[in-house]
């Protein structure tokens, strides 16, 4: 038996290092850790990960040099404290991972592409006046090839994947029998066939919930309930850090109100709604319709709040969702009165969350804990 | 107080390229010195470079006193305890009478590695942190000491990867050199002034990065 300490040094997960940025590899775990860690926490120093760790500072030293040399976290500029040697912040970097998402939504259907932090940097739509699965499966990897050629050849290889959310009763959609693949997500292989890249697909409420606690407001936080406003009012109870989702989203499950409401609302006045699903309105044309319709919405989360604190306690509320920012400020200042003894926040991702919280599905499986 | 011991050769003595015998820059100009002007009051800074030391041979020229392992154990106990030990060794091992190519220098390396982690050295008898620093290349042109280091050129810029392999296995801090520092052309394998310097700095800040609790011992 030889010495082992006479054996040669371990050559594994450092094999690439001489290429800089190369083809994203999934993570070891304290790599992850140390990952998810900077995304909550932008600008830890070594010796603060070390801290929350409980690795060693040698430990981080090599993980940090792995993750560095990879493109994937950046050491900032020195700071300089009012007392004690200088400490060097870590970030993630944005440009060192990048992942597509689809959301396939009841009027409208979302391609984006985001960085490491989140932010959306190339972005794809089509809508629809009902929502058409086959219609949906035939356009929809045009779509993402569109969006894909925007990216330069060179940063091709720094995307991770695809992520695809989808409401829970999709197959239950018009068209759905005349798909193909039987179910609508059978386009994953096509889209992989297309792009070369790994589809992951899960439901579209909890994607924007782990987008939420990703990029979002609910970074650093444990315990709170996510609602989302989009064709339907969803919620997903979060408790430290694992998301809940309760009550199947099904058609007529509640009495929720949603955008759809608004939606027969204006049509049944004849008015035109192609604004409510653009994605780019402001829905101001809209505006005399709002403020009932939001009060109706305030009341369905109320009681979905008071359903859920029946069971469990939570101090913070999020609200999200597919509008523009003034109708979720609007919606805040009415939960506000309802609820006065619970923060509510507003969510921190923009009206694409649910596309975004696809996006983020690849790095959760290649570089999260 | 923390105290730093920068275990090396030639290049942390601080000799003078192109000069012949033990002509050094001044203990402010080398490395080591540049390093301690950085850190700042609260580091001892041990300086402990010989010319011509190696990793684990016994120099059949110069002497066995070359030989970087069988001196670091009572080096390292002489100074202890110790916060911090920097290694920066390799380029000797290049000389062609050890014929070894760079992979077998960088596990030369993780012996003297390994001997600090058995030593109990650092504070409390613990282990110190370990910061191995990979040499910076040497040149083409070696002028007189061609024929004593052929072939070392090629080696050379494969040494920053081996040792790099081996920081990563034994879990310690790591510095490539040749990324802010290079030899100097008056000989071709040693650091000039402006080397020296810009190593020092790019070294403190490594150091500090570290994160070291307390502030102050």
């Amino acid at each position: 038996m030889p010495d082992m300490r006479h054996a040669p040094p371990r050559r594994l997960r450092i094999a690439d290092r001489e290429g800089g940025m190369n083809q994203l590899s999934v993570r070891s775990h304290n790599e992850r850790l140390l990952l998810s860690l900077l995304l909550q926490r932008h600008g830890l120093s070594r010796m603060e990960i070390g801290q929350i760790t409980g690795l060693s500072a040698q430990t981080v030293s090599v993980i940090v040099r792995s993750l560095e040399s990879d493109g994937l976290i950046v050491q900032g500029e020195a700071q300089r404290g009012r007392m004690g040697p200088p400490t060097y912040p870590l970030r993630v970097n944005p440009e060192g991972a990048w992942s597509i998402g689809i959301s396939i939504g009841y009027r409208r259907t979302e391609v984006v592409l985001i960085d490491f932090l989140g932010t959306v940097r190339g972005h794809r739509a089509m809508s629809y006046k009902t929502s058409d699965l086959l219609d949906i499966y035939v356009r929809l990897p045009r779509l993402v090839q569109d969006l894909l050629d925007e990216v330069p050849a060179d940063r091709r290889k720094r995307i991770a994947g695809i992520g695809m959310a989808v409401t829970s009763d999709i197959d239950h959609w018009k068209g759905a029998l005349q798909l193909p693949s039987r179910n609508f997500i059978g386009i994953e292989t096509e889209i992989t066939q297309i792009t070369g890249l790994e589809v992951l697909v899960q439901n579209d409420t909890t994607a924007a919930t782990s987008a939420e606690g990703l990029f979002g407001a609910t970074r650093q936080m444990d315990d709170y309930l996510y609602l989302f406003l989009g064709a339907h009012v969803r919620q997903r109870l979060v408790l430290n850090h694992q998301i809940h989702s309760g009550r199947i989203d099904l058609p007529g499950s509640g009495r929720q109100t949603g955008i759809l409401d608004l939606e027969s609302e204006l049509l049944s006045r004849g008015l035109e709604i192609d604004g409510l699903w653009s994605g780019a309105s402001d829905w101001l044309e809209f505006d005399a319709f709002l403020d009932p319709w939001l009060d109706k919405v305030a009341d369905s989360m109320r009681m979905l709040v008071h359903e859920a604190m029946q069971f469990v306690r939570f101090d913070t509320i999020v609200i999200a969702g597919s509008t523009p920012a003034h109708v979720l400020a609007r919606l805040h200042d009415r939960l506000g009165r309802h609820l006065p003894e619970t923060t509510i926040l507003i969510s921190e991702i923009d009206r694409s969350a649910k596309a975004v919280g696809a996006a983020s599905l690849p790095f959760n499986s290649h570089f999260i804990v | 107080m923390r105290t730093v011991l920068c275990y090396g050769d030639s290049n942390t003595y601080g000799q003078i390229p192109g000069e012949t015998g033990l002509v050094r820059y001044d203990r402010d100009q080398r490395w080591p010195g540049v390093m301690g002007t950085s850190l700042g009051p609260g580091w001892l800074v041990v300086e402990e470079g010989l010319i011509g030391r190696t990793t684990v041979h016994d120099d059949p020229i110069e002497g066995s006193y070359k030989n970087g392992r069988t001196y670091l154990r009572p080096c390292l106990l002489s100074h202890s305890p110790l916060d911090l030990v920097i290694v920066m060794l390799g380029t000797n091992d290049l000389k062609v009478r050890f014929h070894k190519p760079a992979s077998e220098v960088a596990m030369g390396l993780s012996v003297l590695v390994h001997d600090i982690m058995d030593t109990g050295c650092g504070p409390g008898g613990g282990n110190p942190e370990i910061l191995v620093v990979a040499p910076p290349p040497i040149l083409e042109d070696l002028r007189d000491w061609q024929p004593v280091f052929a072939g070392g050129f090629e080696k050379s810029r494969e040494l920053a990867l081996e040792f790099e392999y081996v920081a990563d296995s034994l879990g310690v801090h790591y510095f490539d050199a040749g990324r802010v520092s290079e030899c100097s052309r008056d000989d071709g394998f040693h650091l000039d002034r402006d080397a020296h310097l810009h190593l020092g700095r790019a070294l403190a800040r490594e150091v500090l990065a570290i994160g070291w609790p307390d502030g102050n011992r």
